[in-house]
């Protein structure tokens, strides 16, 4: 509940929301998206937006911070492959709540080329290779596994958390 | 020896070998693909029946939902059919460009269609000249072809060029690749393009990686090397403009 226990109370005394719950992490290239639920005690009066704020040693959660009316929060200009967790504040007219328990951890970390398959010679032609670099600086590529199935020609596409590989030929 | 109908897929974050995710409507080779956040649509290619047959140029789209494994759906049909087409995508429109057509010629046309919605391919515009093979990256806002061989003489193409999402219109001149070659991968951040392998019309292939800044035109420079020189791949990456 969202009492005067239950958070930070405003000035007038009045009560802030409960914390939001269930802080998740998606991290991205430089960034993380914070999702989050919204307390069902909204205080005194209705939320008015929540920040998500990022910490990378537990403690000092000023290494990004970012505002929004709803879940997820997209917090940026993080730094690259360091670790770091998230919290969620609300926030009514009264005040803003209880930091909410901090995220698992997260890494942001620059996105993937990838690169599958293909024909590395008239001879002996096919490979089932899946190689991949890193997209946030120069370097070569590395072997990350194998296909299903030794192909050229084939196709790709996908998410953050997906990549697949389509048709093809031998 | 074949076509195939597979889709198998892979999880960025950890390193391992491909996954079956479900079949394609039937066997098919270079096809182009592109996808948002939910979805990717595949069209285009060498068709055959999963009952045999012989291999015919499709305008066929199918489209799967990327974060549940299935068999594919029927999407709609590009404006004609075509193999060896390239794709890009924001987050609301595929686009496909260029492509071998049924009549052994080539085509410049960029077909749009809206990822969210099944339907047909819709003029969109044309590339800098006809084309065929190679594949496109994207930042939020612009699209990327590169790594084609062109119609009219076949020869390697070093060409980049770029689309503007949003507003129909004509690819324009972005700049040239390191190394004139056809075939090659291309993948990109919402921020950097990349441009990989390859073959020359001599038969040379390449272990380059080239790069360039989407947001930029100019020439690509040097990023680094594959660990193998293969031409007839196909790149993508985890932090591209359509997501």
């Amino acid at each position: 509940m969202a009492n005067k226990n239950g958070g930070f109370i405003g000035t007038d005394g009045l009560d802030a929301p409960d914390p939001p719950t269930a802080v998740t992490p998606t991290a991205g290239d430089a960034q993380v998206s914070v999702a989050f639920t919204a307390p069902t005690d909204t205080g005194t009066s209705a939320i008015t937006g929540f920040v998500a704020q990022v910490s990378t040693d537990g403690t000092d959660y000023s290494a990004g911070s970012n505002t929004g009316s709803s879940s997820p929060i997209v917090v940026s200009s993080l730094t690259n492959d360091t670790a770091a967790t998230a919290k969620v504040w609300a926030i009514n007219a009264y005040g803003t709540s209880a930091p909410s328990d901090a995220s698992a951890s997260f890494t942001p970390a620059a996105p993937l080329g990838i690169f599958a398959g293909g024909r590395i010679d008239s001879g002996s032609p096919y490979i089932n290779v899946i190689q991949y670099f890193s997209l946030g600086s120069n370097g070569n590529a590395s072997d990350f596994g194998d296909l299903s199935i030794t192909r050229a020609y084939l196709s790709a596409c996908g998410n953050s958390t997906r990549t697949c590989f389509l048709g093809g030929e031998d | 020896m074949g076509y195939y109908n597979t889709i198998d897929y892979i999880t960025p974050q950890s390193t391992g070998n491909a996954t079956d995710f479900g079949d394609m409507d039937n066997p098919k080779s270079q096809i182009a693909a592109c996808s948002n956040s939910t979805r990717g649509v595949y069209g285009g290619g060498f068709n055959t029946s999963i009952y045999g047959g012989s291999a015919y140029n499709t305008d066929y789209m199918g489209y799967i939902t990327i974060a549940s494994t299935g068999n594919s759906s029927g999407f709609g049909s590009l404006s004609s059919n075509r193999n060896a087409l390239k794709a890009t995508a924001s987050t609301t429109y595929g686009y496909f460009a260029g492509a071998g057509t049924t009549s052994g010629n080539y085509t410049n046309a960029i077909d749009y269609i809206t990822i969210a919605s099944t339907g047909n391919g819709t003029d969109f515009g044309d590339l800098t000249e006809v084309s065929f093979g190679g594949g496109g990256g994207a930042s939020s806002t612009r699209g990327i072809f590169a790594q084609s061989r062109t119609g009219g003489s076949l020869g390697e193409q070093n060409r980049i060029e770029y689309i503007t999402f949003g507003t129909s219109g004509n690819a324009t001149d972005f700049g040239n690749l390191s190394v004139e070659r056809r075939d090659g991968g291309v993948s990109s951040s919402t921020t950097l393009c990349v441009f990989t392998g390859g073959i020359s019309n001599g038969g040379t292939y390449y272990n380059t990686i080239d790069k360039v800044t989407i947001a930029s035109t100019g020439n690509a420079a040097d990023f680094g090397d594959l660990i193998n020189a293969p031409h007839g791949t196909a790149g993508a990456s985890n932090g591209h403009g359509g997501l």
